[in-house]
């Protein structure tokens, strides 16, 4: 289920973060952190699930055709998401904000699971706009 | 053969626009003749003033505006006028024919240690055609100017066939390239106004232009091979990117580095379009991401030729800073690879827009103070995500413009940069209604002097909304072309 | 060539019209007289010429706005493929000029109207006689000096080619002779050597290639060959980069320059002459930026936005990048005395010898003209000597040195590097005897 050829969108969000491995001070500020999250682009294939470890970053694609493939149980992820691509970019690009995000999801056009440990992978996006 | 002239960019939506079927291709010319000298040129237009044949004159001819609008029409294609007749370095002018690109000139020039302005269309068109019948905004403008400002002494084959010399060129003794203007009314305004004429009032064969001192050492070593080289940064060169967060501030910050008259390049675009210009594909747009978030960047390169020169410009540039709290995200937050100072000095940065879809133009245009530059573009936005939500354009949440500044900040341009899919009908039909509708919006609200208004259709929906100008311009058009020789389809008939 | 159908009929509905096909990558223009890129529309002019007009025509048939023409077929086959409009597109833009034109050309063939009368005689030739030159098979070696030592056990094989057999053998003689000197054991395959089918591929005709191909491959593998010398760059690129899209096959290939480079590098040639000369080097096109194999690409094409695709992982682009520039001028640098000074465009962009693309058989008059252009170029550097690493390019330079009357010499790479290795006066005049 889960490819370690991370593939569509997940080879996407690999070649985003996976430089993130390079930079001494993310591997620093999560050296402790051991999760993993699973985003999912819900108009693209292959979810990417990011596997956080001792401040390595791995990236890995799951197919999200049928969406159960995408179940906790079956991946064992710690937080969700999951949207168009055009929020993501959005997202990405600080062009919508926490209340914006939450509209969505009020509106069922974003999905979350493990909020509280989504504020982690948070943390990590900010890192890339350093 | 011809049809191989038929075709250009975005003739696609230019035919949606006249309710023709939305392919590349215009309607077919007669045939396609290639003068060597303007004595030839003149000729032909005499054949086609004998014959009623059209007459539409291209040189590199990129864009819809060098298409034939019917198939009584034949194109007279300038390539084989390609002689750079002269470079003044004293008194900063060179003399041109059409088939001389801007790349060309400059490389030439840079042996005088000077440069030429070339449009943001990049560096492989006509800067002749720039100066006599288009636009001419380019990223260089706050050191080079507009085309517009730029051209000097003309020759001008007319309509009926009569070659015109405009200026200095025309005298009878000593003729010389120096001056456009005359004793007698001067005929640039009428040549080319703001946006020329592109081929509808005759066909230019030789134009003098301003040079400008190339903005730091000739230099100019690559190395590594193509797309990816390196450049061998000159000394004197800084780049800076800073987001000025709201476009209010912009058009501060704007207005006072323009004031201090010290930028090379200094250019608002979109957080996509700061992306894009970094970019040589859509891929490695992706690592750009640090800097693509950025609510209203500002671009300014700035450039010396000494030390001291450029002392002085970092020193002003600091204090812009200061004074207005931004931050330069270069060195920080991101590096660009080398070669963006090549391109940068090579005016090339235009053609990345293509990089998203493959396909761009700009919807809307004007040429007009920075404030009203600045609320051209809040103001279009939500019009410009209207289409975006529909998946016709690209998605640059309704961002996407390019302002840059001319004349110490004197006046600004923005163009409104849109991504399209040509090969898309969805999108070519999208794109058009875009078009047309950003027209109307830009009358409604008064958003300044257009500068993409063509044919007869945009002239007689403006020319009410400015003293009439329409009517003036068809009594020019009546005056030097009565026979309606040369192609109209992006200028005016004298109906 | 690797463009599918698919990808042709998206990508013809892509070009720009910007021109930028005519000319060297932007950021390398250097003066207005060295800023073209494209032999045909310098000298034809009208834009269809050029690779973006080539483009626009591949549309317009299949928009069924042209049909097959002689004005079609003399448009598209006055292409000498160098495939510089595809460097020059590729700086920003992701189209294959140089792959759609091949593919129109091959429909054309289909359609009855390729390739030209010219190219069709050579092909004949090819199928009756293994060579385009129309000279009988038995004389392919039989000019090949007898005191040149051959190994027919050895693994590595001197692959001779068409031209240097026929018409430029003192560049096989000399590639030959400096094996000899480094002590490198070599076989050539005599009547058994046929056409490498570059003539062939290059107009469009590909079920001929195909057959050619496999028989070459078929000869070859039987002798168990593990190492191929070219030191025609054509036969080369056809090796390197053609034949592995139809056909895999184990052995590696190499230009005489990468293997010259190693020798020189290894100690196994010693260049004790001084040869006190200003040369230019002129970049083959099969040597440089076509000689870049495919790279195998195991992505996705993934639409991320509307309108918007992105490759992940990004596509390799073929740009020129590994192409062969280093190793002949490294060992130019190598030669004592010798000064080495470069034209305006060179490596992935060098102007075009003209001779490719069958135009040397179907026009030899922009074969002769496109020569003489550069010729202009190489004499503008100062030079007094022309050298280069293909024997196809030897031929039409030197046409082009006769035509225009120029100063210059030429002589191939090989020919240069016998001479600073201090070939006795005797063997050195036995070269040039040996010649037609």
């Amino acid at each position: 289920m889960v490819n370690p050829n991370a593939r569509g969108f997940a080879g996407l969000i690999k070649s985003i973060m996976e430089p993130l491995n390079e930079n001494p001070e993310f591997k620093e500020k999560f050296n402790k952190l051991n999760r993993k999250f699973l985003i999912n682009a819900s108009n693209l294939d292959h979810a990417a699930l990011i596997s956080v470890n001792q401040g390595v970053l791995k990236v890995e694609s799951v197919p999200n055709k049928p969406e159960s493939n995408l179940k906790k149980k079956l991946i064992g992820w710690d937080g969700f998401i999951s949207m168009d691509s055009q929020i993501f970019l959005a997202l990405a690009m600080n062009r919508i904000s926490i209340v914006g995000i939450s509209l969505k999801w009020i509106l069922g056009k974003v999905k979350m699971r493990g909020i509280l440990k989504l504020l982690a992978l948070l943390s990590i996006f900010d890192f890339l706009k350093k | 053969m011809t049809n191989a002239y038929s075709y250009n960019w975005c003739m696609e939506f230019v035919n949606c626009m006249e309710e023709k079927e939305p392919i590349p291709f215009s309607s077919v010319p007669k045939a396609v003749l290639l003068p060597s000298s303007t004595e030839e040129v003149q000729q032909i237009v005499r054949i086609c003033n004998e014959y009623n044949i059209q007459f539409k004159a291209q040189s590199t001819g990129l864009g819809p505006w060098n298409q034939p609008s019917s198939e009584n029409c034949v194109i007279i294609d300038l390539r084989r006028m390609n002689k750079i007749i002269k470079i003044d370095d004293r008194s900063l002018y060179a003399v041109v024919e059409p088939y001389v690109s801007g790349a060309q000139l400059q490389a030439e020039t840079m042996k005088y240690g000077l440069t030429v302005h070339m449009p943001g269309a990049g560096p492989q068109v006509s800067p002749l055609a720039s100066a006599t019948s288009m636009n001419g905004p380019g990223f260089t403008s706050p050191h080079t100017g507009h085309s517009a400002r730029n051209v000097l002494g003309v020759e001008w084959v007319l309509p009926d066939g009569e070659i015109l010399r405009l200026g200095s060129a025309g005298m009878k003794n000593n003729p010389d390239w120096y001056i456009g203007d005359g004793p007698g009314p001067s005929l640039r305004g009428i040549m080319r106004g703001w946006a020329g004429a592109k081929s509808g009032i005759g066909i230019f064969t030789k134009v003098a232009f301003k040079l400008f001192p190339y903005p730091c050492s000739t230099n100019f070593k690559l190395s590594g091979n193509s797309p990816n080289y390196e450049f061998e940064i000159p000394d004197y060169m800084k780049l800076y990117v800073m987001d000025c967060k709201s476009y209010n501030y912009l058009e501060k910050v704007f207005l006072k580095i323009e004031e201090e008259e010290i930028s090379f390049i200094c250019s608002h675009l979109s957080g996509y379009g700061l992306g894009a210009i970094f970019s040589n594909s859509i891929e490695s747009l992706m690592d750009k991401i640090p800097i693509a978030g950025m609510l209203v960047p500002l671009v300014v390169l700035i450039a010396a030729r000494t030390k001291r020169e450029f002392d002085y410009k970092q020193k002003v540039m600091s204090k812009v800073i200061d004074d207005f709290k931004l931050e330069n995200v270069i060195g920080s937050k991101y590096t660009p690879n080398s070669l963006f100072y090549a391109e940068a000095l090579r005016s090339n940065l235009g053609l990345h827009g293509f990089i998203a879809t493959g396909g761009f133009q700009s919807s809307k245009g004007q040429c007009d103070t920075a404030n009203v530059c600045v609320n051209t573009t809040k103001m279009s936005i939500p019009l410009k995500k209207k289409y975006i939500k529909r998946g016709v354009i690209g998605n640059d949440f309704g961002e996407g413009v390019w302002i840059t500044s001319y004349e110490s900040g004197h006046y600004f341009h923005i163009e409104s940069p849109t991504m399209f899919d040509q090969t898309d009908e969805k999108s070519v039909k999208g794109m058009a209604e875009n078009m047309e509708e950003n027209y109307q919006f830009d009358l409604i609200k008064h958003l300044g002097a257009p500068f993409f208004v063509e044919g007869d259709r945009m002239h007689d929906l403006f020319g009410p909304e400015m003293m009439n100008y329409n009517k003036w311009l068809r009594k020019i058009k009546k005056a030097f072309d009565p026979k309606g020789i040369a192609d109209s389809g992006f200028y005016i008939t004298a109906k | 060539m690797q463009l599918n159908e698919e990808a042709y009929q998206t990508m013809i509905k892509r070009c720009l019209r910007c021109s930028i096909c005519k000319w060297i990558p932007q950021v390398q223009i250097k003066s207005k007289k060295y800023a073209t890129a494209c032999p045909a529309i310098d000298l034809y002019n009208f834009h269809p010429y050029s690779g973006g007009g080539k483009i626009i025509l591949a549309l317009a048939l299949e928009m069924g706005r042209i049909t097959p023409s002689e004005e079609l077929r003399d448009i598209v086959y006055k292409c000498t493929e160098c495939g510089n409009c595809a460097i020059a597109c590729k700086f920003l833009n992701t189209l294959e000029p140089l792959e759609i034109i091949m593919r129109l050309r091959e429909k054309l063939v289909k359609a009855g109207c390729g390739p030209m009368p010219k190219q069709e005689e050579y092909i004949q030739s090819i199928r009756e006689f293994n060579n385009p030159y129309n000279e009988p098979h038995e004389e392919r070696a039989d000019w090949f000096p007898e005191d040149i030592k051959i190994d027919s056990k050895a693994k590595v094989l001197y692959y001779i080619g068409c031209t240097s057999s026929y018409r430029r053998k003192e560049m096989a003689i000399a590639t030959a002779r400096i094996l000899n000197a480094a002590g490198i054991s070599f076989n050539i395959l005599r009547d058994e050597e046929y056409c490498c089918g570059s003539p062939i591929l290059r107009t469009g005709e590909l079920d001929t290639f195909e057959q050619v191909l496999n028989r070459n491959l078929d000869v070859i593998e039987s002798k168990g060959i593990e190492t191929i010398i070219f030191s025609c760059a054509g036969c080369y690129d056809t090796f390197k980069v053609d034949y592995p899209l139809y056909r895999n096959y184990n052995f590696k290939v190499v230009h005489a320059v990468e293997y010259f480079e190693k020798l020189l590098e290894i100690g196994r040639l010693k260049l004790t002459k001084e040869i006190p000369i200003k040369v230019t080097y002129h970049d083959p096109c099969h040597l440089g930026r076509n000689a870049e194999r495919y790279e195998e690409w195991e992505g996705d094409t993934v639409q991320i936005l509307p309108l918007i695709s992105m490759d992940i992982p990004p596509k390799p682009k073929r740009a020129g990048k590994n192409g062969i520039y280093d190793a002949p001028r490294n060992i130019l640098k190598k030669i004592p005395g010798l000064k080495l000074v470069e034209m305006e465009r060179i490596r992935e962009y060098a102007y075009c010898c003209g001779a490719g693309g069958g135009v040397k058989a179907a026009f030899p008059e922009m074969a002769l003209k496109t020569a003489e252009l550069r010729i202009e170029e190489a004499e503008d550097t100062g030079a007094q000597v022309m050298i280069s690493a293909c024997p196809f390019c030897s031929t039409n330079l030197q046409d082009g040195i006769n035509s225009r009357g120029s100063h210059l010499k030429y002589y191939d790479i090989s020919e240069l590097l016998l001479m600073a290795m201090g070939l006795d006066p005797e063997k050195l005049a036995q070269i040039l005897s040996e010649v037609d």
